[in-house]
């Protein structure tokens, strides 16, 4: 899948292969002119961060900076630089993850990626019910993009319901699908802001930082158009918006 | 994530090779893909695990206190029992016991059964109408049940891991997995013996 370059992403350089799990020995003296630590120190603290972004990557929400500084490096920020170019490097040996780092509000994410080249089989590791919802989000996501990136939350709701998800009951896959969609911004696929309108407040459902990072706009347009049986480019305003943002891998 | 394996003679060796040499790279991050066979099924899996409980593992969990507290009972209840199991019914009125935890309400403890045994941690015995530990439980807590409940937990005299659900010869009360007892008697239909006392099975 390609990415768009909406936000300024940067993936990892990983260093070269090293032979023992000895800390890079450039990532130790940063370690320990920031603090003074030995080298079973940074490498406990690197092992430490490979297994928070683990197990924060299990729970399927990015990790904030703030966390890794409070939960890893218990407050000290310095650190942190040098510790997650180690981790790195034991998440691409081991299972081929990169880390993602994302701006976005003025806080950095860090999100890991899965570098196996099947994008379908990047889908079906995933659990059963996780990959209907998923079909889900790529169906709201939709309806937000052909709307321009702009759906009010009633609308939303109201399309929804015509494919049987409805706000007040609980469906039978979904269950409550209002929760789920809470999920999915918490999760930062979807985004919502409350705006001021002429007719009072309104909530708008956009894309969130997430879904601009692992979801193409070209793909989503590109289902839509294959359901409706017509070319990508009868929606001109949808194409022109993500063409120039494409990147070619 | 827990996955089913299907041996196939040779198939099963190169698997262990894989699973040997991608353990001797997880170990650094005391992590380890283990193996291990479900006590209903007699199916084999191997099971993604953590090694160290510590803070950071702490934080991964999706589930409150409460939860824990409702699954810690669930457990100790199925393993203290003579069957390795523990009826539907019996299940619920748990809630309602949970120690420093307040109650939990039917509704929630039914999500919370069935997500867990979709996570392979229960198995729902529909014939029965009972809940076993599933192989997600025997693999990940199988250390633990041995050092929290050594006096309560028989092994299986035929592998010599613990047996939770099982079969017991009335006559020498060893205990068996029905899979391993199943391994063994294979074709001899007939003379249906306890591999270990030799006297008749009833």
């Amino acid at each position: 899948m390609t990415t768009s370059k909406r936000q300024r992403t940067s993936d990892d350089q990983a260093p070269g292969p090293s032979s023992n799990n000895a800390p890079d020995p450039r990532i130790l003296a940063r370690c320990q002119a920031a603090a003074q630590l030995s080298a079973t120190d940074v490498k406990k603290l690197e092992v430490e961060l490979a297994r928070y972004l683990l197990f924060a990557d299990k729970k399927n929400i990015p990790v904030k900076r703030a966390d890794i500084v409070k939960h890893v490096l218990k407050e000290q920020p310095k650190l942190l630089p040098a510790v997650l170019e180690g981790s790195r490097r034991y998440l691409k040996q081991t299972f081929d993850f990169s880390v993602a780092e994302i701006d976005y509000n003025k806080t950095k994410y860090y999100l890991l990626k899965n570098n196996v080249q099947l994008p379908n089989l990047q889908i079906l590791l995933r659990p059963e019910h996780a990959q209907r919802q998923l079909a889900l989000l790529i169906v709201i996501l939709s309806f937000i993009h052909m709307a321009n990136n702009s759906l009010e939350e009633t609308d939303l709701w109201d399309s929804l319901k015509i494919l049987g998800v409805d706000r007040t009951e609980a469906h039978v896959e979904f269950g409550d699908a209002e929760k789920l969609l809470n999920e999915f911004v918490k999760q930062m696929y979807l985004e919502k802001q409350k705006v001021s309108t002429s007719k009072g407040q309104a909530t708008l459902f956009k894309w969130g930082m997430r879904a601009y990072h692992e979801i193409s706009m070209a793909d989503v347009l590109q289902l839509v158009a294959s359901i409706y049986d017509v070319d990508v480019e009868v929606w001109k305003k949808q194409f022109s918006s993500h063409e120039g943002a494409l990147d070619v891998d | 994530a827990v996955v089913s394996t299907q041996s196939t003679g040779s198939g099963t060796v190169d698997l262990q090779d894989h699973v040997t040499k991608i353990n001797s790279q997880l170990s650094v991050l005391f992590l380890e893909v283990r193996k291990g066979t479900c006590e209903n099924t007699g199916s084999k899996y191997y099971a993604f695990v953590n090694c160290q409980e510590d803070e950071i593992s702490k934080l991964a969990s999706n589930y409150s206190a409460q939860d824990f507290a409702y699954f810690r009972k669930m457990i100790e209840q199925i393993i203290l029992s003579d069957e390795g199991c523990i009826h539907s019914t019996d299940s619920l009125t748990l809630c309602n016991n949970l120690g420093e935890q307040k109650k939990m309400s039917y509704a929630n403890a039914k999500v919370l059964l069935r997500g867990w045994c979709n996570e392979r941690w229960l198995i729902e015995d529909r014939s029965s109408n009972s809940f076993q530990l599933g192989p997600r439980a025997i693999i990940e807590l199988g250390q633990y049940i041995q050092s929290a409940y050594g006096e309560h937990v028989t092994n299986c005299s035929l592998c010599m891991t613990v047996c939770v659900y099982g079969q017991r010869c009335e006559d020498c009360n060893t205990k068996f997995h029905n899979h391993c007892k199943q391994r063994l008697m294979s074709g001899n239909l007939d003379q249906v013996r306890c591999p270990h006392c030799k006297s008749e099975w009833s």
